[in-house]
């Protein structure tokens, strides 16, 4: 990595120059702006820093003659002034960050390999995608060595999408991005060139599905994961006998399952339209048992008939059997027998329930397999060092996938993605083989962290890993269990990515652009266009961040922002601000309005994605403190008071269900004097996430007191909370004893506004209503749990 | 062996979709879909698929009705024809297969299982 310092303090210059040669960079220096301009204009630089004040030229004006002039790699500025119109101005004129002077050597450090990071994605030399190789300074695309012949319409749209393999682009933004303005064609030429580009991916046996419609937006690479050559050869898998390969068959299917319930989903409205004119017909034979309007008569034969035969396939064989009972009666001759009026009442009602319910279930099923246990894939050919690590997983619960080479990493790659890659550096039949696999990785599937295990070794490979997106470097040799703390680590800040984004913007284009933008890269967003339900939407989505535009109608973003800062519970939320306005007064009140942080408009898209990155992992570890019990990862009582307190308002207003259910360990006490308090701790953390892990994620789960835990359950009804909080304790004795423990829960549920009509009655009330679970084995209310090596 | 292509006639825009997904992401086939008998039997002679899924009971032209018009179409009647039936007993089950329907499947099917299904009916293999 070649990086140019410009700095006329000699001083500065020499001590940034000895830092970045200590980092193994190959670093030159220049004085003013102007020689900087000629060097930069000669040589390849990866990257510049750049002193604000310069002679000659100074480094705004360089800087934005650089970005004028087409030049890419990323710009750090070094400014003397704290203040956040210099910072402005310099950020709109094109540099990527910057560090305020005297700056911390450790920050100057993280920026530069952040910013090198970032410029790595765009200087890999060959794109890959799905067996599709694509060479961008030879512009020649192959598919399985077979060369593809493309117009240059063709080679550039597809280099755009391999170029953003998770980005779905419109036709639109095509058309900004492969036709210059003056010879723009209409949206169809896309549509002819897409159609064009499968047709010789299809001609070379690639998959011709590879380039995907998405319905209503744009065009896509299709995920690697749900693209046809998987099946392909899951096919082949089928065949052949090896368990690992059996398991790669078994992922697909249960794909497959999450897809047809996905399906479920999208159908549910029309599903339960059709319940809907099977429950008129029944209240109009329940009014009159004689005559029904044939039109409605025929209509409910046949969404009942549709029913019967659909209900099934999602797995609902009880809805089947339900709407073949309704059908039975509806053919019945009239008038219809009272007793037969009310087996179609209470078929209907049930009918209902079913439907309704599953569409809960099914949603939940949805989050919850690709939530609850984590994942991980071991790329190591250390087998029985594998074996320890498989032995630990197995007993935290995890689901471990071990491989000893970088093909069969790349299959299950495709097949199951997993949470988290553990990889040994030396795996690869040279170290740059291993990079190169995970800088693939990074740039194809960028969620996934990447975590190395290797000897004891220099910082220059340490720096490659950390260059390459690695988080983490761990050393040989290690305990499993060290290892898995890491790794959980590692997941709890990943889990930060995966966090709500709510974006307030009255500009649609804005709200359309942003969510493909940042989807990929795991948030979930959030989008509102009138700022008049701001409050409303913000409480209910409870967003990790939130992005304001400045002027809209009715209410500025700079008000919203006030309203949420005034706000006690609200007040630490992440402001991210969108404007077109670059003006030292407007971006002053915007920063005394509260905000974090603003991104000038037009967005471009890595720097967005990169400010919302920065911005939630600074954020993420002191709310994650201030919110959640580390030890069980159940809220915290304060904070989470508000979300029941609103739990019970929503339930309220909107007519639902609201239970509270109370679980205890009675003898945690007892607990610690007999073993000792990190067995303890260990009985917690275990029932804790159990708990966590069970609930979905409206649910609320706290850490009520030293033992106690209370949890919120929106939507359900207290049999049903009971049912399912029983089934989660009953998960205790699956564990194998190595140290046997025993555990006494106490559970009650009690119904919102039945047993009481706020948090603290409905507290008390659970509290006298909770007992020893009696169902657990052996003696009465025992439960045991296994804490091999735990602690 | 050659990618199998299947045309699904049902008016029912889910049960389309649950069908085309197990078909295509399970065993790499073809699907191609119509809505309603009319739409299928211009869609059968176009596309020539390697079988046919025809739901019975639809509203414009029913199930027995598309199969009559399917047999006596010349390019179409030579293509095997699978019925998809919610109603079981054996009296319709007897009277498709006096029609010259190759198998009838119930409805509902479990849709991990249906490629397996249509396969032996076809006598394809997996």
């Amino acid at each position: 990595m070649r990086i140019l310092v410009v700095e006329d303090d000699q001083a500065t210059a020499a001590a940034l120059t000895t830092l970045l040669r200590n980092c193994s960079y190959a670093v030159e220096t220049t004085t003013d702006g102007e020689s900087a301009a000629d060097m930069v204009e000669a040589f390849d630089y990866d990257l510049l820093l750049l002193d604000v004040k310069l002679p000659k030229l100074d480094g705004i004006t360089l800087c934005r003659q650089l970005r004028n002039q087409g030049y890419a790699m990323p710009i750090l500025l070094l400014t003397g002034n704290d203040n956040s119109h210099e910072k402005a101005v310099g950020l709109d004129a094109g540099a990527d960050d910057y560090v305020v002077k005297p700056f911390d050597l450790e920050e100057l450090e993280a920026r530069i390999r952040a910013l090198l990071r970032r410029g790595q994605l765009h200087t890999t030399p060959i794109l890959e995608w799905a067996g599709i190789e694509l060479d961008p300074s030879s512009t020649q695309v192959n598919y399985g060595n077979q060369p593809l012949s493309l117009t240059p319409k063709e080679y550039a749209l597809l280099e755009l999408l391999m170029r953003n393999p998770r980005r779905v682009f419109s036709c639109g933004m095509l058309l900004e991005h492969l036709w210059i303005y003056q010879d723009m064609p209409g949206e169809e030429a896309v549509r002819t060139h897409i159609k064009g580009l499968r047709h010789k991916l299809r001609d070379a046996t690639a998959p011709p599905d590879v380039i995907e419609t998405v319905y209503g937006i744009g065009y896509r690479l299709k995920p690697l994961s749900e693209l046809k050559t998987i099946n392909a050869q899951a096919l082949t898998l089928k065949n052949a006998q090896s368990p690992s390969q059996q398991n790669a068959g078994g992922a697909i299917l249960e794909n497959q399952a999450k897809t047809i319930a996905t399906i479920w989903q999208r159908y549910q409205p029309r599903i339960s339209n059709q319940v809907q004119v099977i429950e008129q017909a029944s209240s109009a034979l329940t009014a009159n048992p004689g005559l029904i309007d044939p039109t409605l008569q025929q209509k409910a034969e046949q969404e009942t008939h549709t029913l019967a035969g659909s209900l099934g396939m999602f797995g609902m064989q009880k809805g089947t059997e339900l709407a073949r009972n309704i059908e039975q009666i509806l053919k019945m001759p009239r008038p219809l027998a009272t007793e037969h009026i009310q087996e179609l009442q209470q078929a209907v009602d049930h009918l209902r329930q079913t439907v309704d319910h599953s569409a809960h279930a099914s949603l939940e099923q949805a989050t919850a397999s690709s939530a609850t246990v984590p994942s991980l894939l071991v790329i190591d050919a250390d087998q029985q060092w594998v074996l320890d690590l498989t032995a630990q997983a197995t007993h935290w619960d995890w689901h471990l996938q071990a491989v000893a080479d970088l093909e069969a990493a790349y299959r299950v790659l495709m097949q199951d993605p997993p949470q988290v890659i553990l990889i040994d550096p030396d795996v690869g039949q040279n170290k740059n083989q291993t990079l190169a696999f995970v800088e693939q990785v990074n740039r194809q599937i960028p969620r996934i962290p990447v975590l190395f295990l290797g000897n004891p070794d220099s910082l220059h490979s340490r720096l490659e890993v950390v260059r390459l997106g690695g988080k983490v470097y761990l050393e040989k040799p290690i305990a499993p269990i060290q290892i898995l703390h890491a790794v959980d680590e590692v997941l709890q800040q990943a889990q930060a990515m995966t966090a709500k984004v709510m974006i307030v913007d009255d500009d649609d284009q804005i709200l359309q652009m942003l969510p493909p933008l940042l989807e990929p890269w795991g948030f979930k967003v959030n989008t509102l266009a009138d700022p008049r339900l701001f409050w409303q939407t913000l409480v209910t989505i409870a967003p990790d961040l939130l992005i304001l535009d400045v002027e809209m109608p009715y209410v500025s973003g700079m008000e919203l922002c006030q309203v949420v800062r005034n706000d006690p519970y609200w007040h630490n939320l992440p402001i991210l601000f969108l404007t077109a306005h670059t003006e030292a007064a407007i971006v002053n009140q915007i920063f005394v309005a509260g905000a974090d942080d603003f991104v000038s408009k037009p967005v471009v898209g890595p720097e967005l994605v990169v400010r919302l990155v920065n911005r939630l992992e600074r954020m993420q570890l002191s709310q994650q403190l201030w919110k959640v019990d580390t030890l069980t990862k159940a809220d915290k009582r304060q904070p989470a008071m508000f979300r029941l307190e609103q739990m019970i308002k929503q339930a309220q207003g909107l007519q639902q269900p609201l239970c509270i259910a109370l679980v205890k360990i009675s003898n945690l006490r007892q607990i610690n004097y007999d073993h000792d308090l990190a067995t303890g701790d260990a009985v917690l953390r275990h029932v804790g996430r159990q708990l966590c892990q069970g609930c979905g994620e409206e649910d609320v789960v706290t850490r009520w007191s030293g033992n106690e835990f209370l949890i919120g359950l929106y939507g359900v009804s207290q049999a049903e909370a009971e049912q399912h909080l029983q089934h989660l304790c009953e998960g205790y004795r699956h564990e194998t004893p190595d140290q046997p423990v025993l555990i006494k829960i106490k559970m009650g549920v009690v119904q919102y506004p039945e047993a009481g009509a706020t948090l603290s009655t409905l507290y008390k009330a659970v509290d006298q209503n909770a007992v020893t679970l009696t169902h657990l084995p052996r003696s009465e209310g025992e439960s045991y749990v296994g804490l091999a090596n735990d602690r | 062996m050659t990618t199998k292509r299947i045309l699904v006639i049902d008016n029912e825009q889910y049960i389309q979709e649950v069908v085309q997904i197990a078909l295509e992401t399970i065993e790499n086939w073809q699907v191609v879909t119509a809505s309603s008998g009319a739409e299928g039997i211009l869609k059968a002679e176009k596309e020539q698929p390697d079988v046919i899924l025809l739901d019975v009971m639809m509203p414009d032209m029913d199930g027995a009705t598309t199969f009559r018009k399917l047999q006596t179409n010349l390019c179409t009647q030579k293509i095997p024809v699978l019925l998809l039936t919610a109603k079981v007993q054996n009296v319709d089950h007897n009277r498709y297969k006096d029609l010259g329907v190759l198998a009838t499947i119930p409805k509902p099917f479990d849709p991990l299982q249906l490629p397996t299904q249509i396969a032996s009916v076809l006598g394809w293999q997996l």
